[in-house]
């Protein structure tokens, strides 16, 4: 993962939800969450997981207290970003800016704000109980 | 600006409006914009036209709140083949052998106080120009008959918006247009709920004529003087888009905000009431675009009255978060027995998707900040059980 900072500022019209992610204990209470639906509900998600952060795409996106929502913006077609708050920064800059400063970094790619982070979302994987249990026992 | 004298008799009236709403929402799916667009329309003195394919409530919504407004109703489904008299009224046979061609209106559209005409540009030219002087100038006339009509509104129901320059000409006299689609995925659970459960014709009037005229009476009155500015540039930004607008429907779309800051309970109408704007725009891809070019302009919009159709048409954020609040106070408040709390759960993340999706932490209203904390407290405890 990298990290990138910017500004940002609430957004009146949020964007469409196409993804979740949870950070550390959040994580884990997603990954509790993901365990709860059922096989046909999983089908319709895929994901990724880093050492303390789940992050997941899909429609039917599940809820637990404290997850991130992210959305596209038009202007960055490539890059998934908090659904409620724009960067101060026009967001077709910001995309090309991540694509010079990450380019060993595949896209398409999901940014945080705060913390500040950038994850790549190319090998998101269809979610499997297996690898939810596998990924929850790890953390222990 | 609206006197105090008249606001006491605003409150009572838009009070009465608020509770009619919400008692015929209840059991509907994604039809409470419907809804509140047949009252805007209603007070404003407007028509309203509602497209959308067969099946999707149209003609139930506003049955609905018709009975709850306690008004005289008449609807049909219109046809190619559909004689006048099916609409306004057999003729007065005794008086016809007296050389006297006068209808009989009693029961019919001329004397309904709300109307709905499915399939509306089906009608033959004699229904349409029979229909143009009621919905223009609330007059009857065919023949001898020449009679005031005490129509508040017409809601006109289509598939599609006509092409043809003629039928465009007549669909012009709706102002307020809504475009409605098969309930989605994500309701289809709710929909079957309701339909299985619904109660047909027991829905007493909650309102009256009367509360709706002293509404409309007093939108005439709202004085929108320090809001023209911003009204015109509202135009500008539309023209500016691409958006076709004629002078009538530029002109007419000042009652629609009028009659959003009485219902609001303003005594003046203020850039809270500027919303209606999108649903004086013709088609379905012009509100699209005019909600995208007329964001900054509306994203103040609120009311307390009307609460889904503010959301939709400004997707302002007080206009969302009201919505929110009102769904939420409503599962909130409807906690099944232990049976059904899967579903309620369900429904509970939900809110707090759409919470967490809608709004930051920091710009969350507090309204919502206590709601969402509810909720959180409420899924928390049954996490536990």
């Amino acid at each position: 993962m990298t990290k990138v900072g910017t500004a940002f500022s609430p957004r009146n019209d949020p964007l469409e939800p196409l993804a979740v992610v949870g950070v550390g204990a959040v994580g884990r209470a997603l990954a509790n969450r993901l365990l709860r639906l059922t096989d046909e509900q999983l089908l319709g998600l895929s994901g990724i997981a880093g050492d303390d952060l789940l992050l997941v795409l899909g429609e039917s996106l599940p809820w637990v207290d404290g997850v991130e929502y992210l959305g596209r913006d038009e202007g960055a077609p490539r890059l998934l970003m908090p659904a409620t708050v724009r960067p101060v920064v026009a967001t077709d800059l910001l995309e090309r800016a991540i694509a010079r400063k990450a380019s060993k970094l595949p896209s398409p790619w999901a940014i945080l704000f705060s913390p500040p982070r950038l994850i790549s979302v190319a090998e998101a994987r269809p979610i499997g109980r297996a690898h939810l249990e596998n990924w929850l026992g790890a953390k222990g | 600006m609206l006197s105090p004298d008249a606001m006491s008799l605003i409150k009572p009236a838009a009070e009465s409006i608020r509770v009619a709403v919400s008692e015929a929402c209840r059991g509907l799916v994604q039809r409470e914009m419907l809804v509140e667009l047949v009252v805007l329309a209603a007070v404003a003195r407007e028509h309203l036209l509602v497209v959308g394919p067969p099946g999707t409530a149209k003609s139930e919504a506003v049955r609905r709140i018709s009975r709850r407004l306690g008004g005289r109703y008449f609807e049909y489904l219109i046809g190619r083949f559909t004689e006048p008299t099916e609409i306004f009224g057999p003729v007065n046979l005794r008086k016809l052998k007296e050389g006297i061609v006068e209808t009989e209106t009693a029961g019919m559209l001329p004397d309904a106080e709300i109307a709905f005409l499915d399939e509306v540009f089906l009608g033959s030219t004699a229904i349409l120009n029979t229909l143009l002087g009621i919905l223009n100038e609330r007059t009857f006339r065919r023949g001898h008959t020449n009679t005031n009509c005490p129509l508040r509104i017409c809601v006109g129901a289509s598939n599609r918006i006509p092409e043809d320059e003629q039928l465009a000409a007549f669909a012009d006299r709706f102002l307020v247009r809504a475009f409605v689609e098969p309930i989605g995925d994500s309701a289809l659970e709710e929909l079957l709920a309701s339909g299985w459960s619904v109660r047909r014709g027991q829905d007493a009037a909650l309102s009256s004529m009367a509360h709706l005229d002293t509404l409309a009476n007093a939108a005439l009155d709202m004085d929108l003087s320090a809001l023209s500015p911003a009204i015109a540039q509202g135009v500008r930004l539309l023209r500016g888009a691409g958006i076709e607008l004629t002078d009538r429907r530029v002109v007419r779309m000042q009652r629609l905000i009028a009659s959003a800051a009485v219902l609001a309970g303003r005594t003046r109408a203020t850039e809270a009431d500027l919303w209606p704007m999108v649903f004086a725009l013709p088609t379905e891809q012009a509100q699209h675009l005019g909600r995208d070019v007329l964001r900054d302009l509306l994203t103040a919009s609120e009311n307390g009255i009307l609460l889904a159709a503010p959301a939709e048409g400004s997707l302002g954020p007080r206009a969302r978060a009201a919505r929110i609040l009102k769904e939420g106070n409503a599962i909130m408040g409807d906690v099944p027995e232990d049976a059904k709390r899967d579903a309620w759960r369900l429904r509970l993340e939900g809110i707090a998707r759409e919470i967490d999706a809608s709004f930051s932490r920091d710009a969350l209203p507090p309204e919502l900040t206590a709601l969402r904390a509810q909720i959180v407290d409420s899924l928390a405890a049954r996490n536990d059980e």
